[in-house]
């Protein structure tokens, strides 16, 4: 029997089979989140809003459904949060900025409206970077969100209200973006998984763009198994997104259920290939992060994992590469409010969307030439190899007032020591996963980073799975 | 103003206030910086390209079924 008490912090596979065989209520299970929430939320500042009554609603439906026979799969009666960039169809979305305060959508995102087919319930909305362009969370429109860890320390972003309530048991997942990080990094950061799955695999219609060319839907939860199963619902074709469409050739191979999150126990994961970048684009990284990468990569390499060196030159240039794309296609978005409403921006987002405004054309398509360039080469250097691994970011969760950061005598700004290793895959649309490796010194989560081809997302959560299994790391609770 | 971005602050002055958008004198500058870098940043590009790239921005087209592109 499990204990109330547990609840919130259970993985989504044991709790969705004891919603299954009825030995837990979708109504008590959601109302233990509410309860949570409404004790945890003030320290946090997780959410930007909650559905308690609908929530309920939906979990009295559920109920009643599985009761007469009628269970819809692992996330039925489960709930879920929401990064508030997505749209819930009559409900504010305001992508973390009072520009939307009054925008209410008038459908679901594709990725909502699978979710509630699969029966889960949307639990609220979370807090994000403004705009969700940056990666520490601290909106001065709705406030920092706090790490679980460390409430001086913040949560990493963009998706770090996600983050956060899925690391305090405040849903037992979330649907997150990434356009450099922004799912992993606030991961990492709170001790927990994020997914970043290939480009073109996941539906971003109805979600608030930053820049198209660049933006994922990500996926925040306590195990590899819960984001298997949540990317089984909502990954695969929609006509309303066109970048899905080139995902159709993968659908009968991954989505076929099984995905099913079976099929990620299916692949021989105990000889992978593995390849890390040199030290050039590692370095430079916080000491007992680099202790704890490499001690879990001699653990792997103990088990039958070979590490080679991956022979990549231009990770600098996928830097830049994306400096440009992202500057250019969020400034094309927010051009009209910035000409109407350039007071309701903070100072460095109407900088950074200036900016943007000002890129020459031939620049921003030079920066997409050379993407196409670098994609090639990249998988050119990973021939041969199955994945390739790094630090999730450079530090631990820096503290809520940081702007700089000093790492082994180098200053940094907080921004780049904690994108500069998540953003080339986001040029490059690879998928990628950040999962817990250990604690720094400062009891702290540390994540690291695991990469593999497109649409290889089944091999990536099979070797993390793997990895979890190998090395005994994953989700702890914080002490909260 | 750095004497050698006057003449970028110059345009991006006209640019922005082409679209309505007038930044204090302190913006401007730090505009012409961050502009000044992200040009020269570009210019690394050069090496690793060559003129048949095409961008890796694409389209599909589509003709629903009431003829609709």
């Amino acid at each position: 029997m499990m204990e109330k008490y547990e609840l919130p912090y259970l993985p989504i596979k044991e709790i969705s089979e004891a919603v299954k065989t009825c030995e837990i209520s979708p109504v008590d299970l959601t109302a233990s989140v509410i309860k949570r929430i409404k004790r945890l939320n003030g320290l946090l500042n997780a959410y930007i809003s909650v559905f308690e009554q609908s929530a309920i609603e939906v979990a009295t439906k559920a109920e009643k459904e599985i009761r007469a026979g009628g269970w819809l799969g692992p996330l039925h009666g489960v709930p879920i949060a929401l990064k508030d960039v997505f749209y819930v169809k009559n409900t504010i979305t305001t992508a973390g900025s009072p520009i939307l305060k009054d925008f209410i959508p008038k459908h679901d995102a594709s990725v909502v409206k699978m979710l509630r087919e699969a029966g889960a319930i949307l639990i609220g909305k979370t807090n994000l970077h403004e705009f969700a362009y940056g990666v520490t969370n601290v909106n001065p429109h709705f406030g920092a969100t706090k790490n679980p860890w460390n409430l001086d320390r913040i949560a990493g972003g963009s998706s770090g209200g996600s983050a956060a309530a899925v690391a305090s048991g405040m849903c037992f997942a979330s649907l997150g973006t990434d356009t450099g990080g922004s799912t992993r990094i606030p991961a990492a950061l709170c001790g927990i998984i994020g997914f970043k799955p290939t480009y073109g695999l996941v539906s971003k219609h109805g979600v608030f763009p930053l820049a198209w060319s660049l933006d994922h839907v990500g996926i925040l939860a306590r195990s590899v198994w819960d984001i298997g199963i949540l990317l089984e619902t909502i990954a695969g074709p929609d006509p309303a997104d066109i970048t899905t469409l080139i995902s159709k050739p993968f659908e009968a191979k991954l989505i076929s259920k099984p995905f099913e999150a079976k099929r990620i126990q299916n692949f021989n994961t105990r000889r992978l290939r593995v390849g890390v970048p040199n030290d050039k684009f590692l370095e430079p990284l916080q000491e007992d992060i680099n202790e704890l990468f490499w001690g879990s990569l001699k653990k792997l390499e103990d088990e039958g994992w070979q590490i080679h060196e991956i022979d990549f030159k231009h990770f600098e240039q996928l830097s830049a590469c994306r400096y440009i794309i992202l500057l250019t296609e969020a400034a094309s978005l927010h051009a009209r409010w910035l000409e109407t409403n350039p007071e309701l921006y903070s100072e460095e987002l109407r900088h950074k969307l200036m900016l943007g405004l000002l890129v020459p054309s031939d620049v921003y398509l030079k920066a997409q030439k050379v993407r196409k360039v670098l994609i090639r080469d990249f998988l050119r250097a990973m021939k041969g190899l199955d994945i390739v691994v790094c630090p999730t970011t450079s530090v631990a969760a820096p503290r809520i007032s940081e702007e700089k950061i000093l790492i082994n005598g180098k200053e940094l700004s907080v921004r780049l020591a904690l994108l500069r290793l998540t953003e080339p895959f986001n040029v490059l649309g690879l998928p990628a996963i950040s999962i817990p490796c250990g604690m720094s010194k400062d009891d702290l989560p540390v994540g690291l980073q695991m990469v593999s081809w497109p649409f290889y997302d089944d091999l990536l959560l099979a070797a993390a799975l793997t990895y979890e299994e190998i090395t005994g790391n994953g989700y702890r609770r914080p002490p909260l | 103003m750095v004497c050698e971005y006057e003449n970028l602050a110059n345009i991006i002055k006209a640019r922005l206030a082409s679209l309505g958008i007038c930044p204090s004198k302190e913006e401007l500058s730090k505009l012409s910086h961050d502009l000044n870098n992200l040009l020269k940043v570009s210019k690394t590009f050069d090496e690793i390209l060559s003129y048949e790239e095409e961008p890796a921005v694409f389209f599909l087209l589509r003709v629903e079924d009431d003829g609709e592109v």
